[in-house]
């Protein structure tokens, strides 16, 4: 069975600009996926690759295993995000909504359940024009959701939403992925990202970076850990006599690479030495995208 | 496909541009059909002339239902609502036949409701100078039709423009361009007289029965009503066919 999104060599060129090169990645059902990268490192261009929106030169962009154009009912396949306030200003949000349920031959009943979904029922009359970058993002996501589609496809979803709104996005995008839909989201707030999103594809300068579980990027710092406590100095010497690298923590205490936690635990037994830390160390999502993404601006 | 053709028809609708263009085109319509009533010297009042010439004045209403036909597809690419388009509807083809059947729908209308306007408004003007119609049920249902015809024929016309050029001004610009003044020179400069019957402006007068009212240059054979509405058809199917490819290979990236 294939996967519900797949890249597969994706080359898109503008003129004399590549703006994807060779581009490979995977979302598995059930997922949430953060797809980052720096401004212009291609992500919008692969997003509108995948919906049929843009011709790849070359390589493949699946959904369900074809292209997104021959999906037999592309609302209960895909819903998107892709721009905010892509309406007609002159026309009312719950027409707008209208004209997509007509065209996929869904019941008006679900506009109206999506607008409560989006929690804008009461604006659904006027029109687009006149609504606030926030509402005009709920709206984007009404229509992302009319046909409770299997896979989502986000570009800066939570752009415009206020707090409430983004923890409103987050428990709504993680029920959805937990009854098995599957999201790639595209999105400069990574500690928004990190705190909603399993795995995370890192691109630049078209190509992809790496693509892991947002845990394993961010675990481990190098295998290095934290040690703090009263005997800290103490355990520190016995470590640098065993060959370990030792150097002062920020914030007090020491971190040590080179040996695991478990013999680092075995030597404190040993010595009886009091110590109230020991943890591996963890690095921020942004951390490493700033990392891997090296002379770019978080995008 | 009828979802997506009511999809389209709702799109029109639900549109402040449409009811205001198509506000404009029938009330400019039916005022110059009114001043024509009023004004009109009918040399010979024995013709079926007073009846051509109310066709003649509501064919105005074509420049507009040719725009609504152009705005129905640059508006979606203005806004960015094409991606969303796209999204439920991937297959352009089909979404582009989905928008010249709602357009032709939505401009046959346009076209009857300004033939039966001004046919009623020159009945009502006309015995008020002593003159008539003198046109039998048959000219009049003939008149009528052409002018539905050519009403669904050039919006779609418009829906093909609006496929091949994205940017509305520029699609709108030089659609009317083209109809209002390239014709007319290619016509005075370099086409014959039977080359003229299958310009867009003489398929136009011959689809709606007026050929001997509007004054095409060159025009002395007509193709008849029927042969000038399968011109005109063949203008909006080139049209359209050309849209379809220009929309196919572009990319949406805004």
């Amino acid at each position: 069975m294939p996967a519900p999104i797949e890249i597969h060599d994706l080359r898109k060129r503008y003129g004399g600009t590549v703006a994807v090169d060779r581009l490979s990645f995977e979302v598995a059902g059930g997922r949430i996926v953060g797809f980052l990268g720096p401004n212009g490192a291609g992500k919008t261009t692969t997003l509108r690759s995948l919906l049929g929106l843009i011709s790849p030169c070359s390589g493949q962009a699946l959904i369900e295993g074809r292209p997104f154009i021959e999906a037999e009912d592309p609302a209960r396949t895909v819903g998107a995000v892709l721009e905010v306030g892509a309406a007609h200003p002159g026309r009312s949000g719950r027409n707008h909504l209208r004209t997509l349920a007509l065209a996929s031959a869904l019941p008006f009943t679900r506009v109206e359940e999506v607008l409560e979904t989006v929690d804008l029922t009461g604006a659904a009359g006027r029109r687009v024009g006149g609504y606030s970058l926030g509402m005009k993002q709920r709206l984007g996501l009404a229509a992302a959701l009319l046909g409770n589609p299997r896979i989502l496809v986000l570009d800066e979803p939570a752009n415009g939403l206020d707090p409430a709104g983004i923890r409103w996005l987050r428990d709504l995008l993680r029920s959805l992925a937990d009854a098995g839909h599957s999201i790639l989201i595209s999105s400069h707030v990574l500690s928004e990202v990190a705190a909603i999103a399993d795995d995370a594809v890192v691109i630049n300068h078209g190509r992809s970076v790496v693509q892991a579980p947002i845990p394993e990027l961010t675990a481990g710092a190098g295998g290095a850990m934290r040690i703090a406590g009263p005997d800290a100095p103490a355990l520190a010497e016995r470590l640098r006599s065993r060959g370990a690298s030792v150097g002062p923590a920020q914030d007090g205490g020491f971190v040590v690479r080179g040996v695991s936690g478990e013999e680092i635990g075995r030597l404190i037994a040993e010595g009886a030495l009091v110590i109230s830390e020991l943890s591996p160390m963890a690095r921020s999502l942004e951390d490493v995208f700033l990392e891997l993404t090296a002379g770019g601006d978080p995008g | 496909m009828s979802g997506l053709v009511r999809s389209e028809i709702l799109k029109l609708r639900t549109a402040r541009s449409f009811v205001v263009i198509t506000s404009l085109g029938l009330g400019l319509t039916l005022l110059i059909s009114i001043l024509s009533g009023l004004l009109t010297d009918f040399s010979n009042p024995g013709t079926t002339r007073p009846a051509i010439d109310a066709i003649l004045n509501a064919s105005f209403v074509l420049f507009f239902s040719l725009m609504l036909g152009v705005l129905s597809v640059t508006t979606e690419y203005r806004h960015g609502s094409i991606a969303a388009t796209l999204l439920v509807e991937p297959d352009r083809p089909r979404l582009l036949t989905a928008k010249l059947l709602a357009a032709s729908a939505v401009g046959a209308v346009i076209g009857l409701v300004a033939a039966v306007l001004c046919l009623a408004i020159e009945a009502a003007i006309l015995p008020t100078r002593d003159l008539a119609l003198h046109a039998d049920a048959g000219q009049l249902f003939n008149l009528i039709a052409g002018m539905t015809v050519a009403g669904a024929l050039i919006t779609a016309l418009g829906v093909g423009v609006g496929g091949l050029v994205r940017r509305q001004t520029a699609a709108i610009v030089g659609v009317l361009a083209y109809l209002l003044l390239i014709e007319s020179i290619l016509t005075g400069l370099v086409l014959n007289s039977s080359q003229v019957r299958f310009t867009l402006n003489a398929a136009i007068a011959e689809a709606t029965a007026t050929t001997e009212a509007a004054g095409i240059d060159k025009l002395d054979d007509p193709l008849g009503q029927v042969a000038g509405a399968l011109v005109l058809l063949a203008w909006a199917l080139a049209f359209a066919f050309a849209g379809v490819l220009v929309m196919r290979a572009r990319d949406i990236t805004d």
